[in-house]
């Protein structure tokens, strides 16, 4: 699973281009996730894009909820939640434990941000 | 007699999925993946967005509890069967794994209300379901779903 991302300032901006985020994945991305946040400096708030996803069921919602739960006490918050992830946060109320922007603000999500070289970093690629 | 033939014939006007849809699947995270993609595909053709997606989502958890939990993730036969009577889905799905401990369709019927990391599988479908019963037949677990085929107000 690959996850785009950048860092601006404090804000670092995480964008999840796979439609699905299922117990197939559920595992890898939060591992990842874990692995680019390790890799970032100065931190002090992650933005989760879910624009391109259409499909989460419970293992990756419980990946998700394990993410913010490392975090913590950096907040993770979610943007651009379509409607069936939504749903889903709805469902089982987590929904009431995160921040939920309606657009991505800016940075990887950004259509124009996407084929600048410097902003995406994939974590596969920015390990030592 | 007239039971049997208004079982077979949906209201008209009722989005109907035609003829009942049977998969076999091998108790995988990816298969599931597969077969709910396959599955999502063809009920999309006649059922609103909204039915489609609870489906699904119905559908994945109880299909990853099969693969976590009474295959404990070593893979086995599963057999989905859904067919449509007037607007809900009658779904089947049977599984030869181990048994599911009883109290669990009983309980668990609410969300955790904290923020963790599992034990939200039952709650969704217990939400999502209209109808659920369980039995073990001989060595199949046998779970029976009604779930409705209607668009979700907004």
């Amino acid at each position: 699973m690959k996850l785009d991302w950048e860092q601006r300032g404090g804000v670092v901006h995480v964008r999840v281009p796979d439609p699905r985020i299922d117990a197939a994945v559920a595992i890898q991305f939060k591992d990842r996730m874990r692995g680019l946040l390790a890799e970032t400096v100065g931190a002090d708030r992650v933005v989760l894009d879910l624009g391109a996803v259409d499909f989460i069921d419970s293992s990756g919602l419980g990946a998700i909820v394990a993410v913010k739960r490392g975090l913590d006490p950096i907040p993770l918050d979610l943007a651009a939640l379509t409607p069936p992830v939504q749903r889903l946060f709805q469902l089982t109320r987590m929904v009431e434990f995160f921040h939920v922007l309606p657009e991505p603000e800016s940075g990887a999500a950004s259509p124009a941000a996407r084929g600048d070289p410097v902003g995406m970093s994939p974590p596969d690629c920015a390990a030592p | 007699m007239i039971l049997a033939a208004q079982r077979h014939r949906p209201p008209v006007g009722v989005p109907h999925i035609g003829a009942p849809i049977r998969i076999r699947l091998w108790a995988d995270a990816f298969a599931v993946r597969a077969a709910l993609g396959d599955l999502s595909a063809a009920l999309a053709a006649t059922l609103p967005r909204t039915a489609v997606n609870r489906t699904e989502l119905v559908l994945a958890e109880v299909l990853n509890n099969i693969v976590e939990h009474a295959y404990r993730g070593g893979g086995g036969a599963v057999v989905l069967r859904l067919r449509q009577q007037g607007d809900m889905l009658l779904i089947l799905i049977a599984d030869h794994g181990l048994p599911l401990p009883g109290a669990v369709l009983l309980t668990n019927a609410q969300p955790p209300l904290r923020l963790v990391e599992s034990g939200f599988g039952w709650p969704i479908i217990r939400s999502l379901a209209l109808h659920l019963a369980y039995c073990r037949a001989g060595r199949w677990n046998r779970l029976r779903l009604r779930l409705s085929t209607k668009a979700r107000p907004v």
